[in-house]
């Protein structure tokens, strides 16, 4: 059960003079419970290609299966597939409108067409989950900090109960202590739930402390696909198009050019701390 | 007197519910005072709701304190016919630059402001130039500016601001929305305005390596300056930071884990390079 991706291209205003090619043969296997992240420069087709995933944007050629089924098939349920491929887009506290956080979670399962009961269970869960403490369950959305609305959002998208779950940059103006939350608790999702995620970021850190995977993209098509120790190490490649690597690459990388023999592929401040030690003889 | 200067600003509004009935008071701003120097670079952090917006929108006059007062270049900002001065000498960026860009090709958008004080066109022109030339935009002039990456929208704002010759211009959260590049080519352009042409600086951000080349960082919680010091002395105290939902550098925090691990290292280290220095030092063990 995975999610294929299969020589999918995609062209804004095809067949008009305006034409731009957003994703060129892209061919890729998501496998169940992974979390991918998934980098690029603005306008490198990220958004697209994760827009796709749920049906959202029909690709101009090739093919997208879901557990095995072409989602293009006339006998597919394309409604059916947004509850099962969840998306949370950039800001989805903007999309927030009820009068209370509560029934402003309801609203996703509700048009699933679930019971009231289930639908109610469904939406307390998820706000669980989230981590919003229950005194706000019935606070105005519009009163919540920027952390807390966009949970809020986030949990109107589990309350759907989706198999895949896709972030379009998460934490995007959020402060570094939101950031860490949010991100905490999609691991601890992907890891207690085996939801599959897919966690669209600008930030380098970010991704080399939380992902199993990173695709990086540029100009519609994939650069990079690989563990992150594999794709930070290219950081030249990564500038070249617009990225980095966390700043521990390049701490790791000087100390290796001033003849300290540390392994230049850890990307996390734990493991740049472990080779730093390991290399000065130190016991730590 | 410094270009920018508050004494014991308080910001207060009034929550209302739907009918219209008063259900409580917030204090967004709480007793600040400051004092910034012409040609300063000040860094602003805080977590989200801590009132860093809302004290920023107070230096030019888009929202006035509900006691204390503001001045800026001398002017008190709740005069209400110094406004388009003070607005003039205090050029504010906001962090989606789709929201601040009006105009149809990058050269026009950066005239608007000096247009509309009623600059001479020949005038205009000069400053459209000199203005894209400091920000790294002019072989951009003629484009359109739905065509540019965000980093480059974002100097294009930036333009707009100084094409009005400001002292002081404050940004709020200008690279929350950029890939890494662009988040590199506005600090840089904001770091050259400072250094070059001599203007004064507030850069309010979530990205804690940006502030390091500040003069000064002041630390907000709960509307109130929790900190105040040179860059070097806040991110030295990683624990303070931490309860205040902020962060410090990577590097800094990679220094402070092998202080824990038992390592000497100097307290408050900002840079790859002074880390390596550090390190590759025989004295460390």
């Amino acid at each position: 059960m995975s999610i294929i991706v299969d020589h999918v291209s995609y062209i804004y205003g095809a067949d008009t003079p305006l034409a731009v090619t957003a994703l060129d043969d892209i061919c890729l296997e998501i496998p169940d419970g992974q979390f991918v992240g998934i980098i690029g420069h603005t306008g490198s087709g990220k958004s697209t290609l994760v827009q796709h995933l749920n049906g959202l944007i029909r690709a101009t050629s090739g093919h997208i299966y879901f557990n095995g089924e072409d989602i293009y098939d006339s006998d597919f349920d394309r409604k059916k597939l947004r509850g099962r491929v969840g998306l949370v887009f950039q800001y989805p506290e903007h999309q927030l409108f009820e009068v209370d956080v509560f029934s402003d979670v309801c609203f996703g399962p509700k048009n699933l067409g679930l019971d009231r009961k289930e639908v109610e269970l469904r939406s307390y869960e998820a706000l669980r989950k989230v981590g919003l403490p229950d005194e706000l369950f019935y606070q105005s959305p519009f009163e919540l900090s920027g952390g807390q609305k966009r949970r809020a959002a986030i949990a109107g998208v589990l309350a759907m109960k989706p198999e895949v779950l896709i972030l379009d940059e998460p934490t995007a103006g959020l402060d570094p202590k939101g950031r860490d939350e949010i991100l905490y608790q999609i691991k601890q999702l992907q890891k207690e739930s085996g939801m599959t995620i897919l966690l669209v970021s600008h930030s380098m850190e970010d991704v080399a402390e939380y992902v199993d995977r990173i695709i990086v993209m540029n100009r519609g098509r994939i650069l990079f696909d690989n563990v992150p120790r594999e794709v930070f190490s290219r950081y030249r490649e990564l500038e070249e198009v617009g990225l980095a690597a966390p700043q521990v690459t390049y701490i790791l990388n000087e100390l290796k050019t001033r003849g300290l023999n540390v392994d230049v592929n850890a990307t996390t401040i734990g493991e740049a701390a472990d080779t730093i030690c390991m290399a000065k003889g130190h016991g730590g | 007197m410094g270009i920018i200067r508050a004494k014991d600003v308080v910001y207060e509004y009034i929550r209302r519910d739907e009918e219209g009935n008063v259900e409580g008071i917030t204090r967004a701003v709480d007793q600040v005072s400051l004092d910034v120097r012409q040609g300063e670079f000040i860094a602003i952090l805080g977590h989200n709701g801590s009132g860093k917006s809302t004290l920023a929108k107070h230096i030019n006059a888009i929202l006035n304190p509900t006691e204390g007062t503001v001045w800026v270049d001398g002017m008190d900002t709740r005069d209400d016919t110094k406004v388009w001065e003070i607005r003039q000498r205090a050029g504010m960026v906001f962090q989606n630059p789709d929201n601040q860009i009006i105009g149809q090709v990058v050269e026009e958008d950066v005239g608007f402001g000096p247009e509309n004080m009623g600059i001479p066109t020949k005038e205009i022109w000069e400053r459209v130039e000199e203005s894209l030339k400091a920000v790294g935009m002019y072989e951009f002039r003629k484009h359109s500016p739905n065509k540019l990456s965000g980093g480059q929208k974002q100097r294009v704002s930036i333009a707009g601001v100084l094409a009005m010759h400001p002292k002081c211009i404050v940004l709020d959260e200008p690279t929350a929305m950029l890939d890494p590049r662009g988040r590199k080519e506005v600090i840089r352009a904001v770091r050259a305005l400072n250094q070059v042409e001599e203007v004064t600086v507030v850069l309010i951000t979530h990205y804690m390596e940006e502030t390091i080349h500040a003069d000064k960082v002041f630390v907000m919680d709960g509307g109130r300056i929790a900190m105040e010091g040179t860059p070097r002395e806040i991110f030295s105290q990683v624990e303070r930071l931490k309860e205040l939902r902020l962060d410090v550098p990577q590097v800094t925090l990679l220094a402070y884990e092998l202080q824990n691990r038992g390592m000497k290292l100097p307290r408050g280290i900002l840079t790859v390079e002074e880390l390596a220095d550090a390190l590759s030092g025989s004295g460390v063990r």
